[in-house]
């Protein structure tokens, strides 16, 4: 992915910008949305996916130490998703080929809250813009040219 | 299986609030199916949207907005083999992509 972001140095004009969305090292909150009241279920566990993380975080660190690019802005976010159920979620997960690993006594937590009173499964997601200006050739301490 | 992603719409208000996306040349690495395609494209002057999925990419190009259409490409792609002009883009966005 590192040679993909020099490409994508390449193909910007000076002084374009990349916008980078991963999530934050944390694990996703788990949530039933009853009645307008929240009730906290608990998070998933996916350790590999926080290292995958930290990898990510570690490229465009090193990216910027090479000069290619400059970080402007970073914000951090909620992505809150809403799924009629747990197993609807779970359905989508797989669906997408992503790795779930979360305690089944809290999805059976959520089960049965649904199951007595309705509502909805929801999945926060904390994640991270990062917003980095292309740098010229030049501007760097390290010059791209000379990678 | 219904389900909504950001129907708050707190990621489209970080997306548009970081960057200006007005009349801009877009390429979108991981667009998946395009959820987040449609979250920036209205005010760009182009999209090129790229994923190696070729479902998500049928998905993407069915669920086009006939209004985007004129502007929004998109491609099954791995970055690292496309074939681009150089500094043709003002804005990339990586989507859960590094």
């Amino acid at each position: 992915m590192v040679h993909a972001l020099r490409q994508i140095h390449r193909w910007l004009r000076p002084r374009g910008v990349l916008l980078d969305l991963h999530p934050e090292p944390e694990h996703a909150g788990l949530e039933v949305w009853q009645d307008g009241t929240v009730r906290q279920i608990g998070r998933t566990a996916n350790e590999e996916d926080l290292a995958d993380i930290h990898d990510a975080r570690g490229r465009l660190r090193q990216l910027e130490d090479e000069g290619w690019y400059s970080t402007q802005e970073q914000r951090v976010f909620d992505l809150v998703s809403h799924f009629p159920s747990p197993d609807d979620w779970l359905e989508f997960q797989d669906q997408e080929g992503y790795t779930t690993v979360v305690d089944g006594d809290l999805l059976n937590a959520a089960r049965d809250l649904i199951n007595s009173g309705g509502g909805e499964f929801i999945v926060r997601e904390p994640i991270r813009a990062s917003l980095l200006t292309s740098l010229h050739k030049g501007t760097a301490n390290a010059r791209p040219g000379n990678l | 299986m219904s389900y909504s992603i950001d129907p708050e719409g707190i990621e489209t208000r970080a997306l548009n609030g970081m960057v200006d996306f007005s009349g801009a040349d877009v390429l979108e690495v991981g667009c998946g199916d395009g959820r987040m395609t449609w979250r920036y494209a209205e005010p760009t002057s182009s999209v090129l949207a790229v994923d190696t999925n070729p479902n998500k990419i049928r998905l993407a190009i069915q669920s086009t907005p006939a209004s985007l259409a004129s502007k929004v490409e998109f491609r099954v792609a791995d970055v690292t083999e496309l074939e681009l002009s150089p500094e043709s883009f003002d804005v990339a966005v990586l989507a859960h992509s590094l």
